[in-house]
């Protein structure tokens, strides 16, 4: 009997800090955005998506039911995903925002584990495009993107896999309402 | 003990006799059959109400069985029905249809207008001509007849294409769209901007 007690023991002590590994990486991946919160005061137009848990399966319990070709391609790309975080603020006037504010989240980005992915400035619109990887082994953990241009702050934290290429190849197929967030300097 | 006595009371025994006599009040008597009442009444059996719902179930089984027979009937064979009425409009554009042309105005006097005394009536005379009537052949092409598909009608949509979403679920689906839209909209901004410097590179070592 002493012995069946002390061999799962064994077994499960490393099971259950396996499992608080997992989770503390995958926590790792998130980013805090709290500290974003002033911006809502000064920004004429605010989107802010807390997507995981329960929600998160909801969701993709209907990507699977939906008989859509783009939506089952969806729902392939986001099958390990955990947790999908977005915030956006749109500004009427041109540096609406402290630079300071933005540094903050990419101070965030270069904790270890983060790796840039791909750095974007540009003169025009004064844009900054940063997108961070973090991986453990193989396995993405999550994902960062910060973009910012003089009249917009758009942050995306993905915990977990997703198919980055797919995401960007469905961009404008999926049926989605149209809120006018990306205001391009082409348009 | 006597056994010839107990078995046809033969002989003496003076025991079984002391014993006979002490229990003689519950001696067997012979009496008369009891009486039975004067009137006898009948069972009656009371009705189940189970028989009643049987057959009640029964005809409301047959009932829906028929209407069931019924409608497959009538959606089973109303295509042929529609294919006939096409078929005997299609015979009926190919016969002759008689044209008839109106008479030109130019042909006919002006009326005139005649009042009756009593009665003031306008009363238009006009003079006849024969009527003109031609012949016309009928349109050789018949405007086409879409025979209704079932696969086409939405009554018969199989229920897999239509996803019936809760509140809920369409309140996830929706938001998890939204972040990913946004998602896709930025990494596009990424890979845009890339692939026109990687397009500017390209085109500065073909000019070099």
């Amino acid at each position: 009997m002493k012995s069946l007690v002390n061999y799962s023991f064994k077994l499960i002590l490393p099971l259950f800090f396996l499992a608080a590994v997992i989770t503390v990486d995958a926590q790792n991946a998130r980013l805090h955005f709290e500290k974003l919160n002033r911006l809502e005061t000064s920004a004429s137009d605010v989107v802010e998506v807390n997507i995981d848990g329960k929600l998160l399966d909801t969701a993709k319990r209907v990507l699977l039911k939906v008989k859509d070709q783009d939506a089952q391609k969806v729902g392939q790309a986001i099958n390990g995903l955990k947790g999908i975080y977005v915030r956006v603020y749109n500004f009427e006037n041109e540096n609406g925002y402290s630079a300071g504010d933005v540094d903050e989240i990419r101070n965030q980005l270069s904790a270890p584990g983060w790796e840039k992915l791909a750095n974007v400035r540009s003169k025009k619109n004064n844009q900054k495009v940063d997108v961070y990887t973090m991986f453990s082994g193989d396995a993405m953990d999550g994902l960062a993107v910060v973009v910012s241009d003089s009249k917009s702050v758009a942050l995306v934290n993905v915990i977990g896999p997703i198919d980055i290429d797919l995401l960007a190849e469905l961009g404008g197929h999926l049926n989605i309402p149209n809120l006018d967030i990306e205001k391009d300097g082409n348009k | 003990m006597n056994e010839n006595y107990l078995w046809d009371k033969t002989g003496d025994d003076a025991e079984i006799e002391e014993l006979e006599n002490a229990l003689q009040a519950f001696r067997f008597q012979k009496n008369e059959a009891p009486r039975l009442p004067a009137k006898i009444l009948p069972f009656q059996a009371k009705k189940s109400w189970r028989s009643f719902f049987k057959f009640g179930l029964a005809f409301a089984a047959c009932l829906l069985f028929c209407i069931v027979g019924v409608k497959f009937w009538s959606l089973h064979y109303s295509g042929e029905n529609l294919t006939a009425e096409i078929k005997s409009s299609e015979t009926a554009a190919q016969n002759p249809v008689a044209q008839i042309t109106a008479p030109r105005a130019e042909n006919f006097p002006a009326p005139t207008v005649e009042k009756i005394k009593d009665f003031p009536v306008k009363q238009i005379k006009f003079s006849r001509q024969p009527l003109k009537i031609k012949l016309a052949k009928a349109p050789k092409t018949i405007p086409a007849v879409k025979l209704k598909n079932n696969a086409d009608d939405e009554r018969f949509a199989p229920a897999e294409t239509v996803a019936k979403l809760s509140r809920e679920e369409k309140f996830a689906y929706d938001q998890l769209l939204l972040a990913l839209s946004i998602t896709s909209s930025k990494l596009k901004i990424v890979k845009d901007k890339i692939d026109n410097s990687e397009s500017s590179k390209s085109i500065q070592d073909s000019e070099k």
